[in-house]
C-alpha cells in the first residue's frame, strides 16, 4: 500500500513537473573583448589576424527548454577613418567561429565574407552556452592613410 | 521511508532549479510572445537583465520585424536603463495596432548604450498583438 502511494507521488510530481510553464526562450550575449585591428606589411590589410591574433570574443547564453535561436552577424562597416583615405576598392569581411562551451552545440563556422549570416542554436532540455570568436578585416589594393580606422559588427540574437 | 521521501525532496528541488535557473543573466526574455488585445494597443512585459560583471546601460529600440527598419507607435518604459552586474529589471513595451490590419508584429532589440567598439551586441525579440473580436 504505501508503496503503491509512493509511486502515485512519484507520478503526480512527475506530472506536475510536465504541466509546469517551460521558460520561454531567452537569450544573451555579452562582449569580452572588442579585438583590435592592425595593419599588414605591404599596407593594403588591415585585421585582427594581421600580424598577430586579436579577436572580438563574445559568449551567449541560451535557454532553450523549447525553441531555436538564430544568431546573425552582419556585415562590417567602417565607422571611422582619417581624412585622407581612399575608400573607393575596400571590401570589409568578418570570419567566426562558434564552438560550444555548456550544451549540445555542433558549432558554427564562417570564413571572410562580406555579406550577413546566420547560424542556428538548438538546446535540447537544457541550456546553452558557446562562445563567438570574430575577426573584421579591410582589405584596400590602394592602401590606408596614416590614422585611425575602426569597423562595426553588429551581432544579433533573435527568435 | 525516508529515503524515498528524501529522494522525492531532491527531485522536487532539481526540477524548481530547472525552470528558475535560465531567469538569471538574461539580456532578453521572452524572446518571442504574442496576445489578444480587446482595444487597438497591446502591451507586454519583458525581463532585461545585465549579464556582465559591470555596471551597464542599455537601450531598448523599436524596429520592424526585420531587426532594421525602424518604427513608431511603440512606447517603452523605460527605453533606457542602468543596472548593477547580474541584475534584471522589467519593462513594458505597448505598440499600437491598426485597426484595419487587427494584427501587429514588432521587435524590440536592447543593446549595450555605451558599447563603442567593433563588435554590437544585440538581442532582440520579436512580439505580436491581435486585436480580439470580429474584424470589420
Amino acid at each position: 500500500m504505501r508503496a503503491a502511494l509512493n509511486h502515485i507521488a512519484i507520478e503526480v510530481l512527475a506530472f506536475a513537473a510536465l504541466l509546469a510553464p517551460p521558460p520561454a526562450l531567452a537569450c544573451s550575449l555579452n562582449l569580452n573583448a572588442p579585438g583590435t585591428l592592425r595593419a599588414s606589411s605591404d599596407n593594403t590589410v588591415l585585421g585582427s589576424e594581421v600580424n598577430g591574433t586579436t579577436p572580438g570574443t563574445m559568449t551567449s547564453i541560451l535557454s532553450l527548454l523549447d525553441g531555436t535561436a538564430t544568431i546573425d552577424v552582419a556585415a562590417p562597416t567602417r565607422t571611422q577613418s582619417p581624412a585622407g583615405y581612399n575608400a573607393a576598392a575596400e571590401t570589409l569581411q568578418v570570419a567566426y567561429n562558434a564552438t560550444a562551451v555548456l550544451g549540445l552545440f555542433p558549432g558554427a563556422s564562417q570564413t571572410y565574407t562580406g555579406t550577413t549570416t546566420s547560424f542556428h542554436a538548438t538546446g535540447v532540455l537544457a541550456g546553452l552556452t558557446f562562445t563567438i570568436t570574430l575577426n573584421n578585416r579591410i582589405l584596400n589594393p590602394n592602401g590606408f592613410a596614416p590614422g585611425t580606422y575602426t569597423t562595426r559588427t553588429v551581432v544579433t540574437c533573435h527568435p | 521511508m525516508p529515503s524515498l521521501k528524501l529522494a522525492i525532496l531532491a527531485m522536487a528541488v532539481a526540477t524548481g532549479l530547472a525552470i528558475a535557473a535560465p531567469a538569471a543573466a538574461q539580456s532578453l526574455s521572452p524572446l518571442e510572445k504574442s496576445g489578444v488585445t480587446p482595444s487597438d494597443k497591446k502591451a507586454f512585459r519583458l525581463t532585461i537583465g545585465n549579464p556582465y560583471n559591470r555596471r551597464m546601460t542599455f537601450v531598448l529600440v523599436p524596429l520592424a520585424p526585420d531587426y532594421k527598419t525602424p518604427i513608431d507607435g511603440v512606447v517603452i518604459r523605460p527605453a533606457e536603463l542602468t543596472m548593477a552586474p547580474g541584475f534584471s529589471r522589467q519593462v513594458i513595451v505597448t505598440f499600437d495596432i491598426d485597426h484595419k490590419k487587427r494584427e501587429r508584429t514588432i521587435a524590440l532589440c536592447v543593446m549595450p548604450k555605451a558599447l563603442d567598439g567593433p563588435i554590437l551586441p544585440r538581442v532582440c525579440g520579436r512580439y505580436t498583438g491581435r486585436m480580439s473580436g470580429r474584424g470589420g
